[in-house]
C-alpha cells in the first residue's frame, strides 16, 4: 500500500467565521472541500501570532515547551528560541522516504535553513533568495503595487505609513499568493511523474495584513453591504483597560473605512480560495487525488472589526484564536462532516505521523485526529483545550481555557475575562466578576493550572511569590 | 578628590532595601552608615534600573540595560524563556582583575546561572548557600530559623509561606552574620601591597522579613506611622496592582507595623555588620585607603499604596535605592546629593575611582562628576529604567527628570507623577489633558533612551496592535 502524500495548505490570519454558512465572505472551494472531507468547527490555535503557533504546529508542543514565544523577525534570539533538539513531522516524513516541498511564509525559526526541517525543495517569503521579486519583474511589475484605486493608513505621529487596507490595478498573477501556490502545483504535477510520496506545504501569508488587494476581486465586495460585526460597539468597560488603549488606533476610522478594511480582507480570502480551487484542480488533473491528503490549516485569525478592534495578539477573543480547518482523507475520513471535538494546533503532528504510518514524535501535547476523521467519538477525548500567549514585542502573560460553553481567560497584567459562549458568542458580557459564576470560574481555574502543571510551565508554577498570588486558585488547588 | 591612585573597593550590597530606611530622620535606626554618610556622599534620588534583583544585578555588573544583557527576570525561579544573560559581556570586575586588583565576593550572587563567579572577574568567592548551612549545623541549629512569632500569607492552591516574624536565635546564626565574617576573615588573607576589591551581598532585608530579638526591641511598632499612601483606592493605577493588593487585603494597620518593625530591625542588624567590617578596616589601618560603598538592587513597598514587596510597582519605594559612596579625602564628605542618578553608574564610578578604563557603551552614568561638585550644573537630571516582570511578564518602562516621573505601562494606561507636588504618588497625571505635553516632552524622551541604548526589538515596535502610546518611535525625526 503506498503511502499517502500531504498536500498542506497552510494560510495567515483567516478568521474560521469565513467558512461559516451565513457568512458574506464566498469560499466555494473551500466549501467543495469541507463537502469532501472533515471540517473542525471547533479548532482553536494555541497562540495568537505567527512564529509561535507554527512553530507548535510543526513541533507539536507548546510555546512554553518549545521556546518560541514571540515572533523570530521581531525579538532578539534571547527572547525567543526554538529548541533544536524538537523533532518536527516533517523531518520525520523525510526520514520515511517522503519528498518534501515548503512555498511562501516560514516564521518557524530564524535560520530560514529549511533542508534542516526536512523540506528538501523551498522558496520563502522574505528571505534574499526568493524567487517573488524576479516573477514579478517578470510580468512587468513593480517589486510593491503602486497604482492603487484606494488606501487607506492610520496617521498616528512618530509611526511609518502602514496600509490598512487598499486595492490596486495589478493581475492576479503578480500576487505572492498566486506565486506560492503556482510553486505548490508545479511541485505536485513533478512529484506525479515520481514513485516516491510527497508533501507539499503551501504556506501563504494570505489574507494576512497589510489588507490590500488587487482591484479585480475588491470589486466582487461591495462595502455598503459589509455587516457591522454584532460586537463592532462593544464598550469593553469590563474587560482589560489595555484592550480600549489599543482600540483607540483606530478611533479616528468612519464605519465606511472599517467596511472597506473587511472587503479588502473578503476579497483576499476570495482571492486565495481560486489558488486552493487551483491546486485542488491540479491534484486531480495528475491522478493523485485519490492518495492524497488535504490538510486545510491557519495560524490564527484576527480581530477585522469585532469589538471595534482590528489586528490581533492580546485579544482572546474568538476572532482570533478560533481558525479554519478541514482535512480530507481520501478511502478512510467521512465526507461532509462537521466536528465539534475541541482540537488544536498540537493534533496536527500525531494525525500526520498516524495517517502516514511513519510513527509519533518523542514529544506531544495533542491527539491524532484520525478516529474523528474516520466519524468516531472516542469515550475519552479531551473535554476542554488550552493556550498561551507570552507577548508581541511587548510582553504579556496570558492562558486561556476553553471546556463545554465557557471560556476562561487569564489575565497576568488585569482582571481575568470569562464568557459563555453558548449565550453570549460574541463575548460581550464578561463574567469573571459575577457570583453567580464564581464555581464555573473556579473550575476553569483548576483546568488551566491542570493544563500547566502537565505542560511544566516554571514561570507559572513559580507565581507563588508575594504579591503574585492573586490568580482565584493557585497552581496547588 | 582621591588621596590614592587604586584604593581597595567595598562594596555592601543588601537586597530589597528601601532609600528611606538611611535616610536622615528616618524611624530606621542605621548608625554605623549614618557615621559612614558623615564621611561620604549620600545620593536622596538614586534610581535602580529594574525592580527585581537578577535584572538589576547584571545590570550593575556590566553597566547595561536589562534589554542588552538578557537577564530579564530572577536566575532561581524562571526557565531561560525570560531570563537568558549574556555571558559575554564585559564586567567592571574584570577589569579589576586585569589592573591588579584582588577580587572576593561574598553572599548572594543571582546575576547570572552558572555561579562561576571567576567568569565573571571574581577571583574568590563563597555564596553563602550550602556554606552557611553548614555553618547553622555548626551551632547546632536546624536548616530554618525558630520562629517565636509570625504571620503567613495563605490563599487557596497557595502554599503557606511566613510574610513576617521574629526569632530568637542569636545575631550570629545569621546571615548577615555569616556573610560579613566571611568577608572580615577574607581581608586577613589578602596580599599588602596590592590594591583588592570586595563585594559583600546579603539576601536581606527581602522577605520574609524575619526579625532578630535584640533588633526587633529597638523599635516600638505603635510608634510607627502608616505610608502617606496606604490607604490609596489605586482608582488613577493599572488593575492589575488592584490584585495585587488583594493579596495582602487582610492584613490591619498593626500587622503592616509589625512587618514593617520586622523590615526595619533586619535593616539594624545589617547595620550592625557594616560597623564590624568598618571596624575591621580601621584595625588593619585600610580605612583611609578603601572606598566604602553601600547600596541596594532596589526597594520594598512595605504597605505603600497598600502593596508589599516589589515587582510592576513602579512607585518611588521600589526604585529609590540607599547610595552611599565615601570615597576617602573627598572633599564633599557629608554632603546629601539631590540630583537624580542611576545606582547602576556604580559600573563606571568605581573603575573611575580605580583610575581603570570604563567599559565600553555604557548605559549608565559615572557619579564622579558629583563626588566632586554634589550641584554640578552640567548634570542631567534623568534616569531611564526597564521592567519586564517577574514570573508574569510585562513590559513597562520608566522615566525619571527633575520632578516628574512617566511610567510607560505596556498592558494598561501610562502613569505620570509630580514628585515635587506629590511625593507619594497619589494623583496619575497622566490621563489629564493639561499634562499632555510634559507627557509628550518625556515620551520623547523616552524614545530617544530607547533608540540611544540600541533596542531595536522596541524601538522597531510599528506592528498596529503595537501602536498605543501617544507618540510612536519616529518622533524624535518628525519635526
Amino acid at each position: 500500500m503506498p503511502k499517502p502524500n500531504i498536500l498542506f495548505l497552510m494560510t495567515d490570519q483567516q478568521q474560521a467565521g469565513t467558512l461559516d454558512s451565513g457568512s458574506p465572505c464566498r469560499t466555494p472551494h473551500l466549501d467543495r472541500l469541507a463537502r469532501e472531507g472533515t471540517r473542525f468547527i471547533n479548532a482553536h490555535t494555541v497562540n495568537a501570532i505567527c512564529s509561535p503557533t507554527r512553530a507548535s504546529l510543526f513541533t507539536g508542543v507548546y510555546p512554553s515547551q518549545h521556546g518560541m514565544v514571540d515572533c523570530a523577525h521581531a525579538v532578539p534570539e534571547y527572547r525567543a528560541e526554538l529548541r533544536a533538539y524538537l523533532e518536527m513531522w516533517s523531518q520525520r516524513l523525510a526520514a520515511h522516504g517522503y519528498q518534501m516541498g515548503y512555498f511562501g511564509k516560514w516564521h518557524v525559526e530564524r535560520s530560514e535553513n529549511l533542508e534542516r526541517f526536512g523540506f528538501g525543495e523551498y522558496d520563502v517569503d522574505g528571505s534574499g533568495s526568493s524567487g517573488y521579486p524576479a516573477h514579478r519583474r517578470s510580468l512587468g511589475l513593480p517589486p510593491q503595487p503602486r497604482d492603487y484605486v484606494t488606501r487607506y493608513a492610520v496617521p498616528h505621529p512618530g509611526y511609518p505609513d502602514y496600509l490598512l487596507y487598499g486595492a490596486y490595478d495589478e493581475p492576479v498573477q503578480g500576487t505572492r499568493a498566486w506565486y506560492d501556490y503556482e510553486h505548490g502545483i508545479d511541485f505536485v504535477r513533478r512529484a506525479a511523474r515520481t514513485d516516491r510520496p510527497w508533501c507539499a506545504f503551501v504556506s501563504s501569508g494570505w489574507p494576512g495584513d497589510p489588507h490590500s488587494v488587487p482591484l479585480a476581486y475588491y470589486q466582487r465586495y461591495d462595502p455598503a453591504e459589509i455587516p457591522v460585526p454584532p460586537s463592532f460597539h462593544d464598550p469593553l468597560a469590563d474587560r482589560p483597560n489595555l484592550y480600549r488603549r489599543q482600540r483607540a488606533e483606530w478611533r479616528g476610522m468612519s464605519w465606511l473605512d472599517h467596511a472597506r478594511t473587511i472587503a479588502c480582507y473578503y476579497a483576499r480570502v476570495t482571492l486565495l480560495d481560486e489558488q486552493t480551487g487551483r491546486i485542488l484542480r491540479a491534484l486531480e488533473e495528475t491522478g493523485q487525488a485519490d492518495n492524497t491528503i488535504v490538510v486545510y490549516f491557519n495560524d490564527h485569525g484576527i480581530m477585522m472589526g469585532a469589538h471595534g478592534l482590528h489586528s490581533l495578539g492580546v485579544f482572546p477573543f474568538e476572532e482570533g484564536y478560533r481558525i479554519p480547518f478541514i482535512i480530507k482523507w481520501p478511502g478512510q475520513g467521512v465526507a461532509g462532516q462537521l466536528c465539534d471535538q475541541p482540537v488544536n494546533t498540537l493534533d496536527l503532528a500525531p494525525t500526520l505521523l498516524e495517517m502516514t504510518g511513519c510513527g509519533p514524535l518523542a514529544q506531544g501535547e495533542g491527539r491524532s485526529l484520525a478516529p474523528l476523521l474516520r466519524g468516531e467519538s472516542p469515550a475519552d477525548w479531551p473535554d476542554d483545550s488550552f493556550a498561551e500567549f507570552h507577548g508581541q514585542r511587548y510582553y504579556w502573560t496570558q492562558r486561556l481555557v476553553w471546556a463545554g460553553r465557557y471560556k476562561y481567560v487569564f489575565n497576568a497584567f488585569d482582571f481575568d475575562e470569562l464568557y459563555d459562549l453558548r449565550a453570549d458568542p460574541y463575548e460581550m458580557r464578561n463574567l469573571a466578576g459575577d457570583p453567580g459564576h464564581q464555581g464555573v470560574l473556579e473550575e476553569m481555574v483548576g483546568r488551566m493550572w491542570t493544563h500547566i502543571r502537565a505542560i511544566g510551565d516554571e514561570n507559572m508554577l513559580h507565581s507563588q511569590y508575594g504579591s503574585l498570588r492573586f490568580a482565584p486558585l493557585g497552581p496547588g488547588a | 578628590m582621591m588621596t590614592v591612585n587604586r584604593p581597595n573597593i567595598l562594596i555592601l550590597m543588601t537586597d530589597q532595601q528601601q532609600a528611606s530606611t538611611i535616610d536622615p530622620c528616618s524611624p530606621c535606626l542605621t548608625p554605623h552608615l549614618d557615621a559612614l554618610a558623615g564621611e561620604g556622599m549620600l545620593f536622596s534620588r538614586a534610581y535602580t534600573c529594574n525592580a527585581i534583583c537578577s535584572p538589576t544585578r547584571a545590570s550593575l555588573m556590566t553597566g547595561v540595560l536589562p534589554h542588552l544583557h538578557g537577564q530579564h527576570d530572577c536566575t532561581h525561579v524562571v526557565s531561560e524563556l525570560h531570563a537568558k544573560y549574556d555571558p559575554g559581556l564585559p564586567t567592571w570586575a574584570q577589569r579589576l582583575e586585569e589592573a591588579g586588583y584582588q577580587t572576593s565576593y561574598f553572599g548572594k550572587w543571582h546575576v547570572e546561572r552558572t555561579e562561576k563567579l571567576d567568569d565573571y572577574g571574581w577571583q574568590r568567592y563563597n555564596l553563602a548557600g550550602k556554606s552557611y548551612g553548614e555553618y547553622r549545623r555548626s551551632l547546632g541549629l536546624p536548616a530554618h530559623e525558630h520562629l517565636i512569632s509570625s504571620k503567613s500569607l495563605g490563599g487557596r492552591g497557595y502554599r503557606d509561606t511566613v510574610l513576617y516574624g521574629v526569632t530568637d536565635e542569636p545575631e550570629s546564626a545569621s546571615r548577615p552574620y555569616y556573610i560579613f565574617s566571611q568577608a572580615i576573615e577574607h581581608l586577613g588573607r589578602l596580599e599588602p601591597g596590592r590594591p583588592w576589591c570586595m563585594f559583600v551581598s546579603t539576601p536581606e532585608p527581602h522577605d520574609e522579613y524575619i526579625a532578630h530579638t535584640a533588633y526587633r526591641d529597638l523599635y516600638d511598632a505603635a510608634t510607627l506611622v502608616p505610608p502617606a499612601s496606604w490607604n490609596d483606592n489605586l482608582a488613577d493605577k493599572p488593575d492589575v496592582l488592584k490584585r495585587m493588593q488583594g493579596v495582602f487585603a487582610g492584613m490591619s494597620w498593626e500587622e503592616v507595623a509589625e512587618a514593617t518593625a520586622c523590615y526595619y530591625a533586619t535593616c539594624s542588624l545589617i547595620d550592625a555588620q557594616v560597623g564590624r567590617i568598618v571596624a575591621a578596616l580601621r584595625q588593619r589601618g585600610e580605612l583611609e585607603n578603601t572606598v566604602i560603598i553601600y547600596t541596594a538592587d532596589h526597594g520594598d513597598m512595605m504597605g505603600a499604596h497598600g502593596l508589599f514587596t516589589k515587582g510592576i510597582t513602579p512607585y518611588e519605594e521600589v526604585y529609590r535605592v540607599p547610595l552611599l559612596i565615601r570615597a576617602p579625602g573627598n572633599a564633599q564628605a557629608g554632603t546629601v546629593c539631590e540630583r537624580v542618578v542611576e545606582s547602576c553608574g556604580l559600573a563606571s564610578t568605581i573603575l573611575d575611582l580605580a583610575s581603570c578604563e570604563r567599559l565600553p557603551n555604557q548605559h549608565f552614568r559615572s557619579h564622579t562628576p558629583l563626588l566632586r561638585d554634589a550641584n554640578d550644573p552640567a548634570w542631567e537630571d534623568f534616569c531611564f529604567s526597564e521592567f519586564y516582570g517577574q514570573r508574569f511578564a510585562f513590559t513597562q518602562y520608566l522615566l525619571w527628570e527633575k520632578r516628574f516621573k512617566l511610567v510607560l505601562n505596556a498592558f494598561a494606561y501610562d502613569e505620570l507623577y509630580d514628585l515635587k507636588s506629590d511625593p507619594a504618588e497619589l494623583h496619575n497625571l497622566a490621563l489629564l489633558p493639561r499634562y499632555q505635553p510634559i507627557k509628550e516632552r518625556l515620551l520623547k524622551r523616552m524614545w530617544r533612551a530607547i533608540e540611544e541604548t540600541g533596542d531595536t526589538c522596541m524601538f522597531n515596535s510599528h506592528y498596529w496592535s503595537l501602536r498605543f502610546f501617544d507618540l510612536g518611535p519616529n518622533c524624535n525625526q518628525e519635526s
